[in-house]
């Protein structure tokens, strides 16, 4: 009998105890970014998480002082809102508050890649990619937004806000130059969910993956290009990899060709030697012959910048020259 | 010193003279050039690493995998195969033909004495009924020879030497009719439905006073008449006629007693007998790079379209001009040129309610007609003039179609000042000609770019989709009173304003 009783003991105790095991309810989680997230754009989405009864408000905010706030009310348990980032490491800080209170605080890190910016490229090892679109993140969005993919594949909207991507995406196309398929829309036309050689440990990660190399993606309407190109002599080594990606910004951009940085810049960025020192030509004055920072005379209206002489994708002449001749080079500017 | 003085003056002269004769004949540039030729020599004999060949040197593998060899194996085998079918041909042996059956047939000659033998009928004996009155005359009845055909003998001739009388005329005229297809009362031997026996004012002893008048008594939708004929009936009283019908008459084409084809005519009544005259279609649907299907791969052929008697609609058309055209292309319709697909013209018109001109006022412009060729062309999709396909198209090149209506200084101009001017375009951001602005340029656009050339539901004809390399883009345009705004994938929302200038182009 008495055994009887100390079963009885240790069934209390541990029905008692299982609240302790069981998850505390948070009173602010962050939902996205995850830990460490790596991002390619600029902006990103911070989604929270709340205990509406424990808070009336959150501030959000990022390492270039802006700040955002959120009231909240009791019907809604997710919240969400766009932030900008700067390339490299962002701490991201949600501030949870009940009256002018801090309740709660949680922080987050993100690091936004570049891919021009040799310095910003490789994320440390602690930051890893992640997909926003997965099944869980999506249940939680379509409470307010509706998820699904509602382009006709190959027709663009006529209203472009009827797209259920504009929504949360609309600063992608935003900038001065816009590639046609971003700013109306076509999403899926790149975003198609295969991936490529180059990044393969991302197959079946997400949906809306794009193949890397892109060079398919961008042939498909580029055709022209494709032919041309091939039968070049000489090729720039990120035309011919097929990553046109690398220089291009497919969504939009400020530069014009949609380059992610104006065209100096750009090739700069990997040609460091040609920033300073003597190129072109040698001439007898101190004077050098500008690169940058000049009008182009043979491109009126654009500045002068590697591209007036050197075709950045493939040429038949030697140092990719858009001339084959030195006399016809010359003569696109100095005419006699 | 003096001589000094004057060494001095003769020397600066000298230099003076020579640097002028270095500057008129432009020693020093050609020294220098030479000087720089040398230079590029040597150094290119030292260093080039990649001195250029030709450039067509050989034969890249792309270009290799260019040359259609499949291509080539089938336009060889054509040739073969043809050359098989010369030889069938050839040898199968010719039908056999009696003469006497293809014999053309000869009005009979009455002799004298075959007439003396039948008792003469005198004139004057003769009923007033009979009387050779009119201008044609069947010639024993001429000779008043009744009894080749009669047997009693008195003034009252009665009755026939045979019961039938398709027998009766046989005996002179010999020609049986053998081909293909009979004339059902000349098979039926009813001579005497068509001819008098006596006489006629018609050639051919017709019973009426003209051959189409003959054929109409019974081939007349009104007509009288039951039987087969009834439906193969013809109605004449349409405002169309086929010329031949009018100026001459039915056996223009038909044959009245027999023929080879169908309808008792000579030739296929569907293309061959129609192209028999008419000459420029034949070449057109024969020699054309391009052909309709309609006429060249329908089972009507010409009839798909061509009533052959009479319509209500000009060009002898079974419908009206575009109806006609619709009444095919009411569907998608696989194109005989490049196997793409048609679009369902029918709806696409119903749905955009702004047409272009020639398809809106087609009684007038011509309809569908008025830019294609129903027969054939050597242009694209039919037309009859040059087009592109393209989205970019070079300036030089721009013979285009649409400039044989609307004015090419739509495009040329490139500043529209004077309000004379303003009639050629009101595409225009103030004095900016719009047009100029997207035609003229390396990537010069089509006017198929922007404008549907067949109906759109914008003014102005505005495509409200533009198919970019197989993607649709919007245009999204929207028109103002003084001008409007386009906000297509090319570029983002741009106004104009021909009165207040948004200053484009600046």
């Amino acid at each position: 009998m008495k055994n009887c009783t100390y079963i009885k003991y240790i069934i209390f105790t541990l029905l008692f105890s299982l609240p302790l095991f069981a998850e505390p309810i948070e009173i602010l989680k962050i939902v996205n970014p995850p830990v460490a997230r790596i991002s390619e754009e600029n902006v990103i989405s911070v989604v929270v998480e709340v205990q509406s009864a424990a808070i009336d408000s959150i501030v959000i905010s990022n390492d270039m002082n802006e700040t955002f706030h959120l009231s909240v009310n009791s019907s809604r348990t997710h919240y969400c809102k766009k932030i900008n980032l700067h390339l490299g490491e962002n701490n991201i800080s949600v501030n949870a508050y009940k009256g002018a209170t801090l309740v709660k605080q949680e922080k987050q890190t993100v690091f936004l890649t570049s891919k021009v910016h040799k310095e910003y490229r490789y994320p440390p090892n602690k930051y890893s990619t992640n997909f926003f679109h997965n099944n869980t993140n999506e249940k939680v969005c379509s409470k307010c937004h509706d998820m699904s993919v509602n382009e006709v594949p190959g027709v663009a909207f006529e209203d472009i806000s009827k797209s259920n991507c504009y929504k949360c995406h609309s600063t992608l196309a935003s900038k001065k130059h816009a590639h046609a398929p971003a700013v109306n829309w076509l999403c899926t036309s790149c975003h198609n969910g295969k991936v490529g050689i180059y990044n393969q440990a991302d197959k079946n990660k997400s949906k809306y993956t794009y193949p890397d190399p892109i060079r398919d993606v961008c042939f498909s309407c580029h055709e022209k290009n494709k032919n041309k190109w091939s039968k070049k002599r000489f090729n720039h080594e990120p035309a011919e990899s097929g990553r046109c990606n690398k220089c291009h910004n497919s969504h939009s951009e400020q530069s014009e060709f949609y380059l992610r940085t104006p065209a100096w810049e750009l090739c700069t960025g990997c040609h460091k030697d040609k920033i300073e020192g003597v190129h072109i030509v040698r001439t007898f004055t101190s004077i050098r012959h500008p690169t940058h920072n000049k009008k182009d005379p043979s491109r009126p209206g654009k500045d002068l910048s590697c591209i007036s002489c050197h075709n950045p994708h493939a040429s038949n002449a030697s140092s990719l020259l858009v001339d084959d001749t030195v006399h016809g080079l010359c003569t696109r500017c100095h005419e006699k | 010193m003096k001589q000094h003085i004057k060494k001095i003056v003769a020397m600066v002269l000298l230099l003076l003279i020579g640097t002028l004769l270095f500057q008129v004949y432009g020693v020093s540039e050609k020294f220098g050039r030479f000087v720089a030729i040398m230079g590029n020599i040597t150094y290119n004999l030292q260093n080039a690493k990649h001195a250029y060949e030709e450039e067509n040197f050989s034969i890249t593998e792309d270009e290799l995998n260019d040359i259609n060899i499949t291509k080539l194996a089938q336009e060889f085998k054509t040739s073969i195969d043809r050359k098989k079918e010369a030889l069938v041909l050839a040898a199968v042996a010719p039908p056999e033909i009696r003469i006497d059956e293809i014999r053309e047939e000869e009005t009979p000659t009455h002799m004298k004495t075959q007439a003396v033998k039948a008792k003469i009928v005198k004139l004057e004996d003769l009923p007033a009924k009979f009387k050779p009155l009119k201008q044609y005359l069947h010639e024993p009845f001429k000779m008043g020879a009744c009894q080749i055909c009669h047997t009693s003998k008195n003034n009252n001739p009665g009755e026939l030497i045979k019961k039938n009388i398709a027998d009766i005329c046989y005996e002179c005229h010999k020609t049986r009719y053998t081909k293909k297809f009979d004339h059902t009362p000349a098979k039926d031997g009813k001579c005497m439905d068509c001819h008098d026996p006596h006489q006629s004012n018609t050639k051919g002893l017709l019973k009426e006073n003209s051959i189409n008048a003959l054929c109409m008594k019974c081939h007349d939708r009104k007509s009288t008449f039951s039987g087969k004929a009834k439906k193969q009936f013809v109605d004449m009283n349409l405002e169309v006629k086929h010329k031949p019908i009018v100026e001459k008459s039915c056996l223009e084409c038909h044959d009245a007693h027999t023929a080879e084809y169908k309808s008792l005519l000579s030739l296929d009544a569907k293309m061959d007998l129609c192209l028999d005259c008419h000459d420029e279609v034949k070449e057109k649907t024969t020699h054309s790079k391009f052909k309709h299907g309609g006429v060249n791969t329908s089972e009507k052929r010409c009839l798909e379209c061509h009533d052959p008697h009479a319509t209500k609609h000009k060009n002898l058309l079974k419908k009206d001009i575009v109806a006609t055209c619709l009444s095919c292309h009411d569907k998608e319709i696989k194109s005989d040129e490049d196997g793409g697909m048609l679009i369902n013209m029918k709806k696409h018109l119903e749905e955009n309610p702004n047409w272009h001109k020639p398809i809106k006022d087609a009684k007038k412009e011509g309809g569908c007609s008025a830019c294609h060729d129903p027969h054939g062309s050597d242009n694209f999709s039919i037309l009859r003039k040059s087009f592109t396909k393209n989205f970019y198209a070079d300036l030089e090149n721009k013979d285009f179609f649409c400039f044989k209506c609307h004015t090419e200084k739509k495009i040329t101009t490139q500043f529209i000042t004077t309000s004379k001017e303003h009639n050629i375009t009101a595409f225009r951001d103030g004095e900016v000609n719009l047009h100029y602005l997207h035609v003229n340029d390396r990537k010069g656009r089509s006017c198929r770019a922007c404008h549907d050339e067949h109906a759109s539901k914008y003014t102005h004809l505005i495509r409200d989709y533009t198919d970019f390399n197989g993607i649709k883009f919007p245009l999204r345009y929207i028109e103002t009173a003084d001008g409007g705004s386009c906000a297509p994938a090319c570029h983002k929302k741009f106004e104009y304003d021909r009165v207040n200038p948004k200053g484009i182009g600046k």
